[in-house]
């Protein structure tokens, strides 16, 4: 992936899958993580991410762009509220994938420390999830099945919080 | 994939309805102990949007009586009425032969009020003709059931026939503990206890409403103390001070026309003034009276007209107005539209009661009162 415009820096990111991306360094900043090395001068032309694959690089790149391009809240006292409406509305396409893919997001945004990615990933979870048994949920979300509670220790919190109003 | 790190899991959960929680319990150790967390409920109470369930205590049959919220494809809503927890038993096990004999001659006045609701918590009261006063503490979504010491210990002795009292259920997180104020009001004195020795300075009447770790009360119009300005009084639950604030609207005099009230919008005070031909609620938002809306105060609007709560996370405001019986309505703050409520169930005495939108929204009510509930009696007996 490369952007047209050439006057600013740019940044490269090397996915673990060895996939590079050009990106302009606005955007790149986005990611604390990548913002912190460039002001540590730590980084050098390529920023290898060895556990982040290509195509949740992209993805991950795709959402910086908008969000590096959209106006800041900040910014301006008046907030435009045309531009919000349109980041949300791309916030809520863009957690239209998978899950498998939407917690692959997460993990690498944790990484980059990309603050609104992680809260809008977490809340697409908890969407997904909230309607889920607790089967349900260890199978999404991998649990560690050494980790689950004894068949009395289940029956103990099923007693303990049967909903009242079902 | 390897499982997420805990202030994912922390931040994944603070987003899930406490009902999808109480479920979440079960998947693993590690999720159950988040979910009890301390850290967590705090966390839990900053961040989740809760929907909000009807709720009333049907005082004939002893029960609490939720209502599931259908919706119809042009829009409408019916309520269906389901009985969600009987307090038959607990309401015998506390009854006074004085209150039995009460209940025996066909009182209306047989079981408790909803008084309010804190941190997913009701507290019931209950007046009988000794002016004796029996205060309980409810958990609908556990099911538990627990009643406060009687009043005489309190007082030290009986106390006096011409005793009112009011009540309010906060919460304190700096001790994570529940407070049940009382204020006593005699003849010309008042009495606080929970080791208060500052009393407020305008009689209290009726149930607090708790939100921002306060309580609030009106100071009633036409008290001789408040004849020249009303106030709001103000308890800080944390550190046990009353103040006054203003209200919005300053009311002249006070007539059958208008008036104003209190009322719970769900972790916010509300404060609905009505006049002419007009409603208006506003909400305190960080010290500042903001209004929340206006609409008109004509039919289906009639007769008498009360605020009971809000409806939804929209910000849509659910109306009481009581003309030989009661009618509900939603006003639609986006549309300005006022919706009227069915009901499903008419076994339950509805029209006879008062509906609490109840916010199961707390942690704690995961957790249950039992702890609580000891801190409670604890705090009265080094009283």
């Amino acid at each position: 992936m490369s952007t047209s415009s050439s006057s600013s820096k740019k940044i490269v990111l090397k996915s673990a899958d060895n996939e590079t991306f050009e990106i302009d360094e606005i955007v790149a900043l986005e990611s604390q993580a990548i913002k912190n090395m460039i002001e540590d001068e730590c980084a050098d032309n390529v920023i290898p991410l060895g556990n982040i694959d290509s195509k949740t690089l992209s993805k991950i790149i795709e959402y910086c762009k908008k969000h590096a391009e959209s106006p800041k809240k900040d910014d301006n006292a008046d907030i435009d509220e045309k531009a919000v409406e349109d980041l949300k509305s791309f916030d809520a396409e863009f957690a239209k994938v998978d899950m498998p893919l939407i917690q692959d997001i997460l993990m690498a945004a944790n990484f980059l420390n990309i603050d609104n990615l992680i809260g809008l990933m977490c809340r697409t979870i908890a969407d997904r999830i909230k309607g889920k048994t607790p089967e349900e949920i260890r199978k999404i979300l991998n649990i560690n099945k050494n980790d689950l509670l004894s068949p009395e220790q289940e029956a103990k919190a099923r007693e303990e919080n049967s909903w009242a109003f079902d | 994939m390897a499982e997420f790190a805990s202030d994912t899991i922390f931040d994944i959960l603070s987003r899930l309805p406490v009902k999808s929680l109480a479920r979440f319990r079960r998947v693993s150790k590690r999720w159950c102990a988040y979910i009890d967390d301390d850290y967590f409920g705090i966390l839990h109470g900053e961040r989740a949007v809760e929907e909000l369930t009807p709720l009333m205590y049907d005082p004939n049959l002893s029960c609490i009586v939720g209502f599931d919220i259908i919706k119809s494809e042009e829009g409408k809503f019916t309520l269906e009425a389901k009985k969600v927890m009987s307090l038959e038993s607990e309401l015998k096990a506390s009854c006074s032969k004085y209150r039995e004999y009460i209940v025996g001659v066909g009182s209306t006045n047989r079981g408790y009020l909803v008084g309010g609701s804190c941190n997913g918590l009701l507290y019931l009261s209950l007046h009988d003709i000794l002016h004796i006063t029996s205060l309980a503490v409810i958990h609908p979504l556990r099911k538990e059931f627990y009643k406060l010491p009687p009043m005489q210990r309190l007082l030290g002795g009986l106390y006096y026939l011409d005793v009112e009292e009011s009540h309010g259920l906060g919460f304190d997180v700096s001790t994570n503990t529940f407070k049940m104020v009382c204020v006593f009001r005699e003849e010309n004195f008042q009495r606080v206890r929970l080791l208060i020795s500052q009393v407020p300075p305008y009689p209290i009447y009726g149930n607090g409403i708790f939100a921002h770790g306060c309580l609030y009360w009106l100071a009633p119009c036409g008290e001789p103390k408040s004849k020249s300005r009303e106030e709001i009084i103000c308890f800080d639950v944390r550190n046990e001070e009353f103040t006054t604030i203003c209200p919005p609207k300053k009311i002249g005099r006070s007539d059958y026309s208008v008036y104003c009230q209190l009322v719970d919008l769900h972790g916010e005070v509300g404060y609905a003034y009505f006049y002419n031909d007009s409603i208006e609620v506003w909400i305190l938002n960080q010290k500042e009276w903001v209004k929340h809306c206006q609409f008109s105060r004509k039919p289906p609007l009639h007769g008498y007209i009360r605020i009971l709560g809000r409806w939804n996370n929209d910000g849509d405001i659910l109306i009481k107005s009581y003309a030989g019986r009661n009618y509900l309505f939603v006003y639609r703050l986006k549309s300005g539209v006022l919706d009227d409520l069915n009901f499903m169930g008419k076994e339950y005495g509805l029209q006879q009661t008062y509906m609490y939108m109840y916010p199961a929204s707390s942690m704690f009510s995961i957790r249950g009162i039992n702890k609580t509930a000891n801190s409670i009696e604890t705090d009265l007996d080094s009283d």
